[in-house]
């Protein structure tokens, strides 16, 4: 459980400090470290990268929208999504980072098994 | 299996980095797009927002300080001139980067690097009028100005500050959205903002309609459907005025009768993209002897395009020179309309004829020969490079010649015979300093400052209005006018004979004005400048309503407060109305109606003829009147090859009341002769088709109808950017001349009392941002009528702390 927590904390503030830094496949990056570096299964590499990225990019984009009164992700949300839901482009917007990520994590694990007996 | 699990995973990750990257398969890259750290929520501007900061900027000579009020308005105070245009470069590009470069780019006919192929034919367009020729000479003028360049070259150097120390995580949301980055600005762009200015205002025409009508109706009917002197016609300067004889009579070349108003063959020539018509504005100025403060009053609100980001972006510039505040153009340094602490200016749109065509004959396909004066004369040939996104550059040769740019020739856009071509002469294509004018006014004193000022302005004709703290009220149609004889200029003209060509241009002291007349007003509503008697041939596209409202109004007016102009900025009466309805009432046939038809009668019957927003006769009266031209001249006005434009609304309104007999009413393509009677009868019954439908939509209401909108400049592709349903009455030929998407984009009202008392307002907001609060804060407001008081700050706000933040601009 440590372990799980630790690998999902890590994936998280991987994410947001290669963000600093690297354009938005910064995403990728994080899972893949995170995949290469935490020895886990692929069902909890995937996970642990998906929510760590997730938790990250949905607080933060939620935190950003609010202080906004989401006039911006309204206005977005109607043109790309034709949603009357800034909630929902919060979601698909932390998702496609989550997604990214997950899947890199486990290329990253897979990877690392391909060299293991 | 551990190689199995691999593979599928890369691969999905590739495809995940593609699909999520690129622009192949989704219409954005949704990666990027939506990225917290890249993407647009670095666009989402927090409500309570510090734009308080400390800047060191090169190129500044001294400090700068910029006080935003709550507004979001900046108040530039700068030891230097050049310094204050910098700081104002610097905000405008902070503000409204991305406006001020695809307005430039359209100006250029750039739009196919942002966009694609579809812009194609509009870029083309853009460069076939000459645009980026008219800026290069205007830029050549300005720059020839010492002032005017050091002016533009500073604030072309503060909005390249901003540029260069902006980070592509807070590019403006639209970059984001059309995946590109802006580039450099440059004295050049603001040259070509006032040719995109100047299209706008003076790029109207219609030579091709007109010489297809000619040619279709003869002589004696063109001039009944397509006079420019309507019998209501309350020009700005007054009826009666006297005005000085030319030096020499002009007359028509000997050849014109049959190379000119009775050319053989029609013009199959459509243009696009031409400027509404409908681009104008009010303004007038009452005198102290008028006013109840015992100092004159200046109002005026332009009427354009309503777009977010706004046309214009509030400022005010203090400087040791001068302190003027009022509107600016994103894209040009200085004040626009507005106001100094001695006078105060505005503008309306002259709407006079600049732009003419002539018949070219080349020699061949080649376009390097062209037929004049008796012998083939080389053009000089112009390669436009128009670039592509994602596609090859396209390379267009537009031929010019002695009068300009060949616009259209077999290439563009439409396939003409025989080597045809059409050159377009434009008075935008001469060069000019146009920008000293508004340098100069910022900082005049008085009527004389004006008059030096506004005789630097060439294009696009306006009426320049004037009020001074001295007590002067002013007004003057200002431009440079070409020298015409009689209907030269309203079809094309041969374009093989020299003396086809402008005569040069009338003398500007000519030019009409009205200096502190003893009516105690001046104003101008885009009508016909002056009656019959002024002695030179002013062909234009006029209004003629909202002048006949605001004249009266103003006429009857005394102890006038700020508090009269703003109803009267917002008047809603329908002057076309008044006169149009009684033909409408006394004329239709009430016994052939049905139940539905007597009630839109009934309603237009008891309408108070106010265009207000709840009011249900305005749509029925609309579309009546609409229907009844359409069915008095459809049936003479067919001509399925080439283009041609109804008349003008008071050319039937205007008929019809000086005959009921009218030679147009009968319809042509029935055996049967129909009278007034007949058609008015008619025209109900088939707009009661449309006003059934709008009834049982809920649409009857003129609010509904109208749906006032403000567009997003991408149009359509952005509308939850724009805001629209908005609850406006006024319309066409109304005071308050808000329209579906266009009309009164700053109203501005000046009491030239000390302190100066001012109240604007625009549809918009300071930011250009749509995820700032600041975007279209000012909306709900204009939409109501409402005006915010402007604050002209001064030192000693300053030192109270009368401002909400504060920018620090130092040297670096």
């Amino acid at each position: 459980m440590i372990k799980l927590s630790a690998a999902t904390i890590i994936s998280g503030l991987l994410y947001f400090a290669l963000g600093l830094f690297l354009p938005w496949w910064s995403s990728f990056i994080a899972g893949l470290l995170v995949g290469l570096l935490m020895y886990q299964n692929y069902l909890a590499s995937f996970l642990t990268a998906f929510i760590g990225v997730c938790l990250v990019a949905c607080g933060y984009i939620f935190a950003v929208s609010s202080l906004n009164e989401h006039i911006l992700a309204k206005r977005i949300a109607l043109l790309i999504l034709k949603q009357d839901s800034p909630e929902l482009l919060i979601a698909v917007s932390g998702l496609i980072s989550a997604v990214t990520a997950g899947t890199a994590a486990i290329t990253g694990r897979s990877f690392m098994f391909l060299f293991k007996r | 299996m551990k190689y199995l699990v691999f593979s599928i995973t890369l691969i999905i990750n590739a495809a995940l980095f593609y699909v999520l990257g690129t622009r192949e398969i989704l219409p954005l890259p949704l990666g990027s797009f939506l990225n917290m750290q890249e993407g647009i929520w670095q666009n989402a501007e927090p409500v309570a927002e510090d734009f308080s900061e400390n800047l060191k900027l090169k190129g500044i000579k001294g400090a700068v300080n910029v006080y935003l009020d709550d507004r979001l308005v900046p108040h530039i105070f700068a030891e230097h001139e050049t310094d204050a245009y910098f700081v104002q470069g610097y905000l405008h590009a902070k503000n409204r980067l991305w406006q001020m470069e695809f307005q430039t780019h359209a100006a250029a006919g750039r739009i196919s690097e942002i966009v694609g192929e579809k812009a194609i034919t509009f870029d083309r367009n853009q460069r076939r009028i000459g645009m980026v020729y008219a800026a290069e000479n205007a830029l050549a003028a300005m720059e020839n100005d010492p002032e005017t360049k050091s002016s533009l070259d500073a604030y072309t150097a503060g909005i390249n500050a901003f540029i260069n120390a902006l980070q592509k995580s807070k590019l403006p949301v639209e970059y984001k959205l059309l995946g590109y980055e802006p580039e450099q600005w440059s004295n050049f762009k603001s040259a070509l903002f006032t040719k995109q200015m100047t299209n706008t205002l003076a790029g109207y025409d219609r030579d091709f309609e007109m010489t297809n009508a000619l040619k279709l109706l003869g002589e004696e009917n063109f001039q009944i459907l397509y006079g420019q002197l309507p019998d209501s016609l309350y020009p700005v300067i007054p009826n009666g005025t006297v005005y000085n004889k030319p030096l020499a009579e002009l007359l028509p070349p000997e050849t014109a009768d049959s190379l000119y108003f009775k050319r053989k063959d029609s013009v199959a020539i459509s243009e696009d993209f031409k400027p509404n018509p409908e681009n104008g504005s009010n303004n007038w100025a009452v005198s102290g002897a008028r006013t109840q403060s015992g100092k004159p009053i200046l109002a005026n609100d332009p009427h354009l395009g309503l777009t977010l980001p706004s046309i214009w972006y509030e400022i005010q510039i203090h400087t040791p020179n001068y302190n003027a505040y009022g509107v600016s153009f994103p894209g040009l340094p200085g004040v626009v309309i507005g106001f100094n602490d001695s006078i105060s200016f505005g503008f309306t749109n002259a709407g006079r004829d600049v732009k003419d065509y002539y018949e070219i004959q080349f020699k061949d396909q080649q376009k390097q020969q062209y037929f004049f004066n008796n012998q083939w004369i080389s053009t000089q040939r112009r390669i436009e490079k128009i670039k592509i996104k994602d596609a090859q550059t396209f390379m267009d040769t537009v031929a010019y010649t002695v009068f300009g740019p060949v616009t259209y020739d077999q290439s563009f856009k439409n396939a003409l015979a025989d080597n045809k071509a059409y050159a377009l002469k434009w008075v935008a294509h001469d060069s000019s300093n146009i920008l000293k004018m508004w340098l100069l006014l910022n900082r005049a004193r008085n009527l004389n400052d004006y008059v030096e000022a506004i005789t630097y302005f060439n294009a696009p004709g306006q009426n320049m209005i004037f009020a001074s703290k001295a007590g002067d009220i002013a007004i003057q149609q200002q431009a440079t006018f070409p020298l015409r004889w009689k209907d030269q200029g309203l079809f094309v003209m041969p374009g093989f004979d020299s003396s086809y060509m402008w005569k040069g241009y009338i003398p500007m002291e000519d030019n009409p004005r009205s200096f502190n007349p003893v009516e105690g007003y001046v104003s101008s509503a885009n009508q016909r400048p002056t009656d019959s008697t002024y002695p030179y041939f002013i062909p234009g596209s006029y209004e003629v309503y909202r002048a006949i409202t605001i004249n009266r109004k103003l006429a009857s007016m005394y102890g006038i407060t700020v508090d009269d102009m703003k109803s009267l900025q917002n008047d809603n009466y329908n002057v076309f109305a008044e006169m149009a309805r009684p033909i409408l009432l006394n004329y239709v046939n009430r016994a052939e109606l049905d139940n539905d038809q007597k009630r839109f009668v009934s309603l237009i019957e008891n309408w108070n003829l106010k265009n207000d927003p709840d009011e249900m006769a305005v749509v029925c009266f609309e579309n009546w009147w609409d229907s009844l031209q359409t069915t008095v001249f459809k049936d003479e006005l067919t001509d399925v090859q080439n283009s041609l434009m109804l008349p003008e609304k008071f050319v039937l309104l205007e008929a019809l009341r000086r005959d009921t007999a009218f030679k147009f009413i009968d319809n042509i393509k029935t055996p049967e002769r129909e009278d007034l009677n007949t058609q008015v009868t008619q025209a109900l019954k088939k707009a009661s088709m449309q006003l059934r439908s709008l009834q049982s939509e809920d649409k009857l209401k003129w609010s509904k109808f109208k749906n006032t909108t403000v567009y997003h400049l991408l149009k359509n592709n952005t509308t939850p950017f724009a805001r629209s349903g908005l609850m406006n009455g006024g319309g066409k030929g109304i005071v308050n001349a808000t329209q579906h998407d266009h009309g009164p984009s700053w109203r501005m009202i000046v009491e030239m009392t000390t302190p100066t008392l001012a109240y604007g307002i625009y549809p918009g907001g300071q930011s250009g941002n749509p995820g700032s609060r600041f975007y279209d804060d000012f909306i709900d407001d204009w939409t109501k009528g409402q005006y915010y008081k402007l604050f002209i700050m001064d030192p000693v706000d300053v030192k109270a702390g009368k401002f909400k933040w504060k920018m620090s601009i130092n040297p670096a």
